[in-house]
């Protein structure tokens, strides 16, 4: 079992912006660590910001 | 003089294993010019006689090692032209490949040795070979630099300068001082604290091992070009290169490893400010460096770690590295203190021998535990040479090389990247790996059309209206009155709301109704739900609440809790009003399947919706894979609310085969499922691992050859199971799959090879199919380094209904697929195999796999968790009976003061649990037991007891003494049997040996044959034989079987009947005195080899023969039944005629052969009635080999694990004896003979033992026993028979 | 051009990734972060732009900056 938070982990304290929030063409989501290049064909819709935040946007998005 | 610290560690080092010579250093200088060997020899002289250090010799002295110096060293310098040798380079490094082999006499010395080759004209090697405890990398340059200088001034005809170097007493001085000092407090204190945590030290090879007698060496060089560009980036960081090497080292170990903590070693040269930079001689000390690697810190930032860890190190570098091992306790527990080495050796080798330049080679830095990374800049201008040296326990030089390409792939990628990027951004594959795992490994493009699940079945009914769809028990459907009925609900469903993107929740047992159900549902275009429903009430509440599905369907109204979801009840809907046409529907592939349930990780379950394109792809790949005909016919068993079910269901409908539902429940009772697939003539079925090894263990399973394919997968399958797979269902393809739900059931598969070794792998993925094992910065790894696996490709689920969140952070973007695609994140660690496979190494996380049924342990906690006595909670499956899996939770008691009860919180979770997620047992602790980094210690946490089993004497110790124990108990049928108790000494007979060997094998995947456990024969003598893993010859089939050799009594020996094998005394062990050995007498040619004996006296003279062997003089006992009783009686007069005593004869319905001259031969029919009555089944209507084969097989006798060219001996054994027999001639015996007869009717009425009279000169005493010959030793009438044998056995005894 | 306190404290500074202020002439340099490799470093500069001849024992044995100045033939 990992002890150090994985790539879509929060990290430790979550205090810190650590990952994104992107969207396809389809309008799928994804979450997305800050240390990656955006992949092709997503583009980024929320961050950088916490994992929480993140988190928060996915659930409620802005109509 | 005493030694040095650092002497002292490599003293016990080699303390170790004292005839290694894994601490010899050794270099090589090439000479390019003249040499003048009795010059350099002069010059070695003064050299020696300088350098204290190489005087000594090392004896271990009453307070422990001390150096004496040596005053007269001997100079062992070899001095050899090779000049005439046609590889002379290569003469002289195999040379000096022996020499570096030859370990040095530390209490004799010297301990250095020299020798200088001549390989060209101007070309000279000059060797030298130094232990360890007197000599480091800086003290060879200075002896180096030194010698480079006096050679050169004797050669110009000068005094060479005054020696440069100081004395070994300072350097002893200067050590001792230390070890008296303040510092050395402060620097233990600062060690001691720095690793107070006792941190994991990862290395490549994952395990550890005590360091060998050699190591492999692969040889690098960084191009000049990257090693200038090295120094530059290095530079501007404000580090060194050695500085960046181990940066670039620990992110290596960082990402191979799979851990962001590294721990690397770094050996340091220890002399800055000491006198010990003029002493050659052993100083140098190893420093931990812990250094934290993640991805998003970039390269700079890395380095700049390492700078600052390094500065921090060095100011307690004194104190040594292995007491920090001691100190910490790490010295006896095998545990590593760091991982891999990097010893860089920037020391400056431009020397000169009279203007002769030199190249330096180093042969050996020393011994290697793990992995050395041996670094030389040389400083002329030839690149960086990067040596892996790694420890031949741990590292195979493949293996070594693959991770020394990659690093120096990564180097020249760091050298040419801006220092301050992420670390992320690199990768640890080297280039063509990438290509492979990325791109070869999945070119899985396959074009599929654009159909449905549904759509395919509708087709195939239209092609194949008349054939078997459906069977359930005495009832069938055939395609076309499947469709009809499904359609016929389907338009009711249209009717009351399911289209496409509507769901329909299923509740209805395993019928055909079910089936009917589901496919109405898809004809209707909506999603179908499965609810089991076995789930408490609770749960199927919460899943009809948070799927909102536009109906259930059940078989009756009661079956689902009243929810405020349109029920539809099958047993008061009549359909009969509906049309029998596919209905209309708006369907396309985008549109869900099906939805399914899984285990949530934070306390409540998710539902994955799967579309119609994603299963679709997965039926298409497996109809192409494994050609299903429409003869084939499919079992249904697993239940509907686990995916595996998806294929089950449909994929015979598509293709116009047959589709066998079990009936509830059935699919857990595995006599049950071999009945159906035998008489359904199944050929296609699906187990999850632990289900298939119950299987296999049913007798009946072996019957099941009838299967074309068998499908694992839910679970890990181990390696013993598809080898007992092989053993049991031989000619039967196995195959493993794995997919989570996430992925359309499966997305990857591995044909099974029966016979092969390792772990089992879940294989290449399916059609349009990608799979990456991702490291911690989600870089792919290269094959065989652990990672993550990442799946993508058509077969992904649309998302978690209900759950964007939770969408999101688990499929997520695909950075190697086609733009905007995304792949889902496993949680499964796996590795990719040279031959694009993948193996499953476990999880990330808290999931796991209980029978083949996901859970999440969170979920469970999550529920413990929420009662209000309960403070914290902790799951675990634990396995501490082996094969036995079962849940067990832990709870601490909450402040509120009561405390919470065990039973009660069982209950609780019964009610909103599925009953596979209910811990069998739940402890109360006072507070959870913790690591020394105060993390929870899941392998503190204790075990539930167990019930006791069996006293008379001493407790079992080990579970394979309790295992062996409990199976013994169960086999015998006795309740209770202590661990001494011997198995045929209970009543163990042949038959019940081979069940018990069976269990054995089963249970402890111990290999086990009757004849070890003759040999032994109580729990604990077999657990301890199995310990040792014997694997000796068989001695069941040996002439001399010892069923019992132990014993004070006078030996009975039993002669073989007819088949030549004599298990069947077995029965007599219980039933004599315990110290009464008995030997089994078996005919030569059971293990299959030579020829048979010519005649009975030859027969009896072997059997006289091993008898002595044991018991070389008499008295002797003899024994046998029928042709053994024969045999008895021969060998007794060749005793006697030898001078021995016969003191017991006794024969077991066994008559002369006069008796059978006349009678017929017997056959090979015969001979097979008699294999069959020897292995305990009385059959006349088996007449051929391959009929009691299979017999024998089928009904798990012993005798069928007997190879076949033992059966095929037996029977040849059979014929031999029943000729040898006829053709005997009697002489007489000198004594009486006890006579058991079998005495109940029989066809052959015309034997007496009268017929024994002119051959036994005493009294004949008889006893009748109502049974047939071949019932005599059946376990009823050898209670007769012993009663009588013991009782005479006794009068012998006293006599 | 002779090398003066001040240059050889600015060069022990600059491999050592610290400001010159913070490195005090009289302490050990180890302490600092000074190792063999960063020794060779500022000798190879040295040697390349002042011609110095001290060897790398010769710093090494006393690595402070006080003491350099002495063995190299610096201005104070």
């Amino acid at each position: 079992m990992t002890t150090t938070p994985g790539p879509f982990d929060p990290a430790v304290d979550d205090t810190e912006p650590t990952h994104l929030v992107l969207e396809n063409a389809l309008g799928e989501y994804s979450l997305w660590p800050l240390f990656r290049r955006v992949p092709e064909g997503w583009h980024t819709v929320y961050g950088p910001q916490t994992y929480g935040r993140c988190v928060a946007r996915l659930q409620d998005p802005p109509a | 003089m005493r030694l040095t610290a650092a002497q002292s560690g490599m003293w016990f080092a080699q303390a170790l294993d004292p005839g290694s010579p894994a601490q010899n250093t050794a270099e090589c200088l090439e000479i390019h010019g003249p040499v003048d060997p009795s010059l350099f020899a002069r010059t070695l002289r003064q050299v020696v006689s300088e350098a204290d250090a190489l005087r000594v010799r090392i004896i271990e002295g009453a307070d422990g090692p001390q150096q004496l110096e040596v005053v007269e060293p001997t100079l062992p310098l070899k001095v050899r032209d090779l000049r005439a040798a046609s590889d002379p380079d290569a003469e002289a490094r195999a040379w000096m490949r022996e020499d570096l082999a030859t370990p040095f006499d530390l209490a004799a010395g010297p301990l250095f040795a020299h020798a200088l080759f001549r390989v060209g004209d101007e070309r000279w090697l000059w060797y030298q070979r130094v232990h360890h405890i007197v000599m480091d990398g800086f003290g060879y340059s200075l002896l180096a630099r030194r010698t480079a200088e006096v050679y050169t001034a004797l050669a110009a005809g000068e005094e060479p300068g005054e020696s440069p170097f100081g004395r070994l007493a300072d350097l002893v001085a200067e050590d001792t001082a230390y070890r008296a000092s303040e510092t050395y407090e402060t620097d233990r204190r600062f060690w001691d604290g720095a690793f107070a945590d006792r941190p994991d030290a990862p290395n490549l090879a994952g395990r550890t091992a005590l360091p060998s007698r050699t190591f492999h060496r692969r040889s690098a060089r960084l191009s000049p070009e990257a090693t200038a560009r090295l120094r530059e980036s290095a530079s501007s960081m404000r580090a060194t290169w050695p500085e960046v090497l181990v940066a670039a080292q620990a992110l290596y170990v960082s990402r191979a490893t799979g851990s962001a903590e590294v721990v690397l070693g770094l050996p340091m040269m220890g002399r800055m400010g000491s006198v010990a930079l003029r002493v050659p001689g052993m100083v140098m000390n190893v420093l931990p460096l812990r250094l934290t690697v993640t991805p998003q810190a970039t390269f700079a930032e890395l380095t700049r770690q390492v700078v600052l860890g390094i500065r921090a190190a060095r100011r307690h570098q004194r104190y040594r590295y292995e007491d920090i091992r001691r100190d910490l306790g790490l010295l006896g527990e095998g545990r590593s203190l760091v991982g891999p080495l990097v010893n860089v050796m920037p020391f400056d080798y431009g020397l000169t021998f009279a203007g002769a330049r030199t190249e330096a080679h180093n042969l050996s830095a020393g011994p290697v535990d793990d992995l050395t990374v041996n670094v030389y800049d040389r400083a002329d201008g030839s690149g960086l040479r990067i040596d892996y040296d790694g420890n031949p326990a741990l590292y195979e030089p493949d293996e070594l090389g693959a991770h020394q390409a990659r690093f120096m792939e990564l180097l020249e990628r760091i050298a040419e990247t801006e220092p301050h990027t992420p670390l992320a951004e690199h990768t640890i594959a080297r280039h063509a790996e990438l290509t492979l795992v990325v791109d070869e490994f999945n070119a899985t493009a396959h074009p599929v059309p654009p159909t449905t699940l549904i759509g395919p079945i509708e087709g195939q009914t239209v092609r194949t209206p008349d054939a078997t769809a459906l069977v359930f028990g005495d009832q069938d459907l055939t395609y076309a009155e499947l469709n009809a009925r499904a359609n016929r609900l389907a338009h009711h469903l249209v009717e009351i709301g399911v289209h496409p993107g509507a769901l329909a929740a299923v509740a209805v047992p395993r019928s055909l109704d079910l089936v009917i159900t589901l496919l109405a549902v898809l004809k209707a275009g909506g999603a179908y739900l499965p609810l089991d429903p076995d789930y408490p009430a609770d749960r199927l509440a919460y899943m009809l609440q948070d799927a909102g599905p536009a109906c259930v369907i059940a078989d009756r109204a009661d079956r689902v809790p009243a929810s405020g979801v349109p029920l539809v009840a099958l047993d008061s809907l009549d359909t009969t009003p509906y049309g029998t046409y596919d209905p209309p529907r708006a369907l396309t592939p985008h549109h869900p399947a099906y939805v399914i349930y899984t285990s949530g990780s934070t306390g409540r379950p998710k539902g994955v919706v799967v579309p119609h394109a994603a299963i679709d792809n997965r039926l298409r790949w497996m109809q192409a894979e494994y050609e299903l005909a429409p003869g084939d016919r499919v079992l249904q068993k697993t239940p509907s609310g686990f995916d595996v079910s998806v294929w089950e269901f449909f994929w015979a409908l598509r293709v116009g085969a047959t589709l066998v539902v079990a009936e509830p429940g059935g699919h857990k009772d595995p006599a049950y499922l071999a009945r159906v697939i035998r008489e359904q003539d199944v050929t296609v079925c699906h187990f999850v691992p632990s289900m298939l090894q119950v299987f296999l263990s049913e007798p009946a399973a072996a019957g099941c050859k009838g299967l074309r394919h068998v499908f694992c997968s839910g679970e890990a399958l181990p390696r013993e199971t598809v080898r007992e797979f092989g053993r049991v269902l031989d000619g039967v393809p196995l195959h493993n799959l794995y997919g989570p739900t996430e992925a359309a059931v499966d997305v990857t598969y591995h044909p099974c090879a029966t016979d092969a070794t390792g772990p089992v792998p879940i294989g290449k993925p399916v059609w349009n199919t990608r799979l990456y094992v991702l490291d911690a910065a989600l870089q792919p790894c290269p094959p065989g380094v652990q990672g993550e696996l990442y799946l993508a490709g058509t077969q992904l689920a649309a998302e978690y209904l209900g759950r964007p969140e939770l969408t999101a952070a688990r499929f997520v973007a695909d950075p190697y697929g086609p733009p905007g695609t995304r792949m889902y994140r496993t949680g499964d660690l796996a590795r990719w195999t040279e031959h694009g496979e993948i193996e499953y190494l476990g999880r990330t996380d808290h999931q796991v796999k209980l029978r083949g049924l996901r859970i999440e342990l969170g979920e469970i906690e999550a529920e413990l968790a929420a009662d209000a006595a309960v403070g914290a909670a902790s799951v675990l499956v634990r396995e501490d009976r082996p094969g036995d899996q079962r849940l067990v939770g832990y709870v601490t008691p909450s402040d509120t003061g009561s405390v919470p009860d065990p039973e009660e919180l069982r209950a609780r979770l019964a009610g909103t649990l599925p009953d596979y997620m209910v811990p069998g047992a739940i402890l109360v602790l006072d507070d959870f037991p913790l690591s020394p980094n105060g993390k929870l210690d899941r392998r503190a946490l204790p075990a539930p007891s167990f019930e006791g089993s069996g006293d008379g004497g001493r407790v079992p110790s080990g579970h394979r003494e309790e295992t062996l124990t409990r199976l013994f108990a169960e086999i015998l049928g006795v309740p209770q049997l202590g661990v001494d108790d011997a198995f045929f000494d209970l009543g163990g007979t042949s038959l019940l040996a081979a069940r018990l060997v069976s269990r054995v094998r089963d249970t402890l995947g111990a290999e086990l044959t009757i004849g070890t456990l003759f040999q032994a024969q109580t729990p604990a003598a077999l657990a301890a034989h199995l310990d040792a893993d014997h694997s000796e010859a068989d001695h069941a089939l040996d002439v001399l079987l010892p069923l019992r050799a132990g014993g004070d009594r006078t030996p009975l020996f039993a002669f073989h009947p007819a088949g030549g094998m004599s298990w069947c005394y077995s029965g007599l062990l219980s039933r004599l005195d315990p110290g009464q050995p008995v030997y089994g007498l078996q005919a030569r040619g059971l293990h299959g080899e030579g020829e048979l004996p010519s005649t009975m006296e030859e027969m009896a003279a072997e059997y006289v023969e091993a008898l002595r062997a044991v018991r070389p003089h008499g008295p002797y006992r003899l024994l046998g039944w029928s042709v053994g009783g024969v045999l008895a009686h021969t060998v007794a007069v060749l005793l006697q005629e030898a001078g021995e005593e016969v003191e017991l004869l006794a024969l077991l319905d066994a008559y002369p052969s006069d008796q059978w001259r006349d009678a017929a031969v017997p056959e090979e029919a015969d001979a097979l009635g008699a294999l069959l009555r020897m292995a305990g089944y009385d059959r006349t209507d088996e007449l051929t080999r391959e009929d009691v084969l299979a017999t024998l097989q089928r009904e798990g006798s012993a005798l069928a694990g007997l190879p076949d060219r033992t059966l095929t001996a037996v029977l040849d054994i059979v014929v031999n004896n029943a000729r040898l027999m006829r053709e005997h001639d009697h002489r007489p015996f000198e004594g009486d003979a006890l006579f058991f007869t079998a005495a109940a009717p029989r066809a052959e009425d015309w034997l007496t033992r009268e017929a024994w009279a002119p051959y036994v000169s005493g009294s004949i005493s008889n006893h009748d026993v109502d049974c047939l010959h071949p019932e005599l030793t059946q376990p009823r009438r050898l209670d007769e028979v012993c009663a009588v044998l013991a009782a005479r056995l006794k009068e012998l005894d006293h006599a | 051009m002779a090398l003066s306190v001040e240059l050889i404290r600015a060069d022990v500074a600059d491999v050592l990734g610290e400001d010159p202020a913070d490195i005090p002439v009289d302490e050990n340099l180890v302490d600092y972060g000074l190792d063999s490799v960063r020794i060779m470093s500022l000798i190879e500069r040295w040697r390349r732009e002042h011609d110095i001849a001290a060897t790398f024992v010769d710093l090494a044995e006393q690595p402070a900056i006080e003491a350099w100045v002495k063995i190299l033939g610096a201005s104070a």
